[in-house]
């Protein structure tokens, strides 16, 4: 939802949109997706709820993410229909994304039009890649200085974007930390799908859910830990869209 | 040996009072021994002069136990135009080792009001007392923990009769036997390490029927059985209920932690294994003072080296509470 309303919006429109508004929209996200993930953390990861996480992160137009959470489904289950049904969904996104993508840079060349860049910025932001979006909105501001201002406001609210989501994962983390200590074990869970929403993949939520997991060593399982550390990858390869 | 070499160079040209000694050096003189140290003066200004005894920030304020100023009345003396005389000074010798004191004098002309301040250097040293097999104790990982002895003799090798006043600061435990001190680390050192301390201890003997107290250094340099990381529990200013937890990693070398040594009353503990390293979450459980800066420490399975963990931080607001 979030990438198809962006591309289709005007950047400058997106530039204008509170980034407070959007973490806060975020962080009601992670909530949605926290209760679908906490029976996991005592029971292991489970075909539904592998298909359920997939499918909101497909719904969430982080199509890497889903991605992720298929092909776990698909392991456990090799004969899953709808884990298939899922990565072919992906696989079109992707595919529309990338093109999009490349009809923007196409463009940009072409018609020597600034949004063009600024698009192919959002798109690569909201993949996950900040400092791929961020690097493009660099070179359009050289490219394009007397419309410099549209890729700067757009920096700035992919900047701001960053260090609010920077903020509420250091909010979650601690509240994680004191519901850990306080031994509220399902409040604990709750907290820790919300880091996973907003910062999965990320070492530093990893890092928490493997504290949380040290702390309550007989209930949070260990397979379910293993399949969240594994969306590391994702960060530490690089940007997958097409240039 | 009083040493008073008569200089012929005065402080400065155009002085009030010209002094003709403004340093002395006495090396090698007994403990505790009195010395009368004169300088001549001569008033070469063009009025009279005031003098008072100036003794600020002089550490020898205790050691200088007075100074005469002929003819004076109360502290303060006028020198007439063109008179000359001299200060005589009552210097009290330290117990042990070097010292390098001074005391001022401030000159004021009583018709210009022009003010002038001399000071008078008094150096030196106490003649050696006794020996030492060491010259300082050091701890650490490579001379190991047990207990060091230092042997202190009279000069002809005859053990001395030592008394131990101060241990500072008191991580060492000093036992003193007939000729000689027993060094030995107590818990003190053993919760600090992994930071640098030092210190002395201060001991007494009697040498020529005088009690001579005199100084020994040390040097505690033990590694912490676990680093810590980050090297402190930092809360930082604490606003929000979430700011009221920190967790710190602890990777220890050859010992595990088995339980909570100590705490500040405002704190609690909990710890758990993480594969190769430990997790320590240190809570706020009340309301700590504004500003705390605390130690926690946690036992290990080495009785003798429990790990500390610094607990920093500002409550700036306190849940229920208005702003600090």
């Amino acid at each position: 939802m979030r990438i198809i309303l962006i591309v289709n919006l005007s950047f400058t429109l997106l530039a204008q949109l509170s980034p407070s508004l959007m973490n806060q929209e975020r962080d009601e996200e992670g909530l949605a997706l926290a209760r679908v993930m906490k029976p996991m953390f005592v029971e292991g990861p489970s075909i539904e709820g592998l298909l359920a996480i997939g499918d909101f992160f497909l719904g969430d137009d982080r199509p890497h993410q889903a991605r992720y959470f298929y092909e776990q489904a698909l392991e456990m289950d090799p004969k899953s229909k709808e884990a298939r049904k899922g990565i072919a969904s992906v696989d079109d996104k992707l595919r529309d994304l990338r093109e999009k993508y490349i009809n923007y840079s196409k463009s940009a060349t072409e018609k020597n039009d600034v949004n063009d860049l600024c698009s192919m910025a959002a798109i690569a932001f909201h993949q996950g890649y900040p400092q791929k979006a961020i690097e493009i909105l660099d070179n359009a501001m050289i490219r394009f200085p007397q419309t410099a201002y549209e890729p700067s406001g757009l920096k700035t609210t992919f900047v701001h974007g960053v260090y609010l989501e920077d903020q509420t994962l250091t909010r979650l983390e601690k509240e994680l930390h004191l519901a850990t200590f306080d031994g509220k074990f399902e409040e604990a869970s709750i907290l820790a799908g919300r880091m996973i929403s907003i910062g999965l993949g990320k070492s530093r939520t990893i890092a928490a859910i493997r504290e949380f997991q040290a702390m309550f060593p007989e209930k949070v399982n260990e397979k379910w830990v293993g399949v969240l550390s594994g969306m590391s990858r994702f960060f530490d390869s690089p940007m997958k869209i097409e240039e | 040996m009083l040493s008073i070499p008569w200089l012929s160079v005065f402080l400065f040209n155009g002085a009030l009072i010209k002094l003709e000694q403004s340093q002395f050096t006495l090396e090698g003189i007994k403990p505790a021994s009195a010395h009368i140290l004169s300088t001549a003066y001569e008033n070469t200004a063009d009025e009279d002069v005031s003098v008072r005894l100036v003794v600020d920030t002089c550490p020898c304020s205790t050691k200088l136990n007075k100074v005469e100023i002929p003819k004076a009345i109360g502290s303060e003396l006028t020198i007439r135009k063109g008179d000359r005389d001299s200060f005589l000074m009552e210097f009290r010798a330290p117990l042990a080792g070097a010292f390098d004191d001074y005391v001022s004098l401030k000159f004021v002309g009583l018709t210009s009001g022009r003010e002038e301040i001399v000071r008078i250097a008094i150096t030196g040293r106490i003649i050696q007392t006794h020996k030492a097999s060491l010259n300082e104790v050091v701890f650490n990982d490579e001379s190991g923990t047990e207990p060091i002895a230092v042997a202190i003799t009279d000069l002809n090798d005859q053990p001395l009769d030592i008394r131990i006043n101060v241990v500072d600061p008191p991580i060492l435990d000093v036992v003193a036997k007939p000729g000689e001190m027993v060094f030995s680390l107590n818990e003190h050192a053993f919760a600090q390490a992994g930071r640098p301390l030092s210190g002395t201890v201060e001991y007494t003997y009697l040498y020529d029927k005088v009690m001579v107290m005199d100084s020994f250094p040390f040097q505690v340099n033990l590694s912490s059985p676990c680093d810590v990381e980050p090297g402190l529990a930092l809360f930082g200013r604490i606003e929000e209920d979430y700011d009221q937890i920190q967790r710190v990693f602890l990777h220890c070398k050859d010992v595990d932690l088995v339980g909570v040594l100590h705490q500040p009353d405002y704190v609690a503990t909990k710890f758990a294994r993480m594969r190769d390293k430990y997790v320590v979450m240190i809570r706020l459980t009340k309301k700590p003072p504004h500003r705390f800066s605390d130690d926690v420490l946690l036992a290990t399975t080495n009785p003798e080296r429990p790990v500390r963990i610094k607990v920093t931080g500002q409550v700036m607001k306190w849940a229920g509470e208005g702003n600090q």
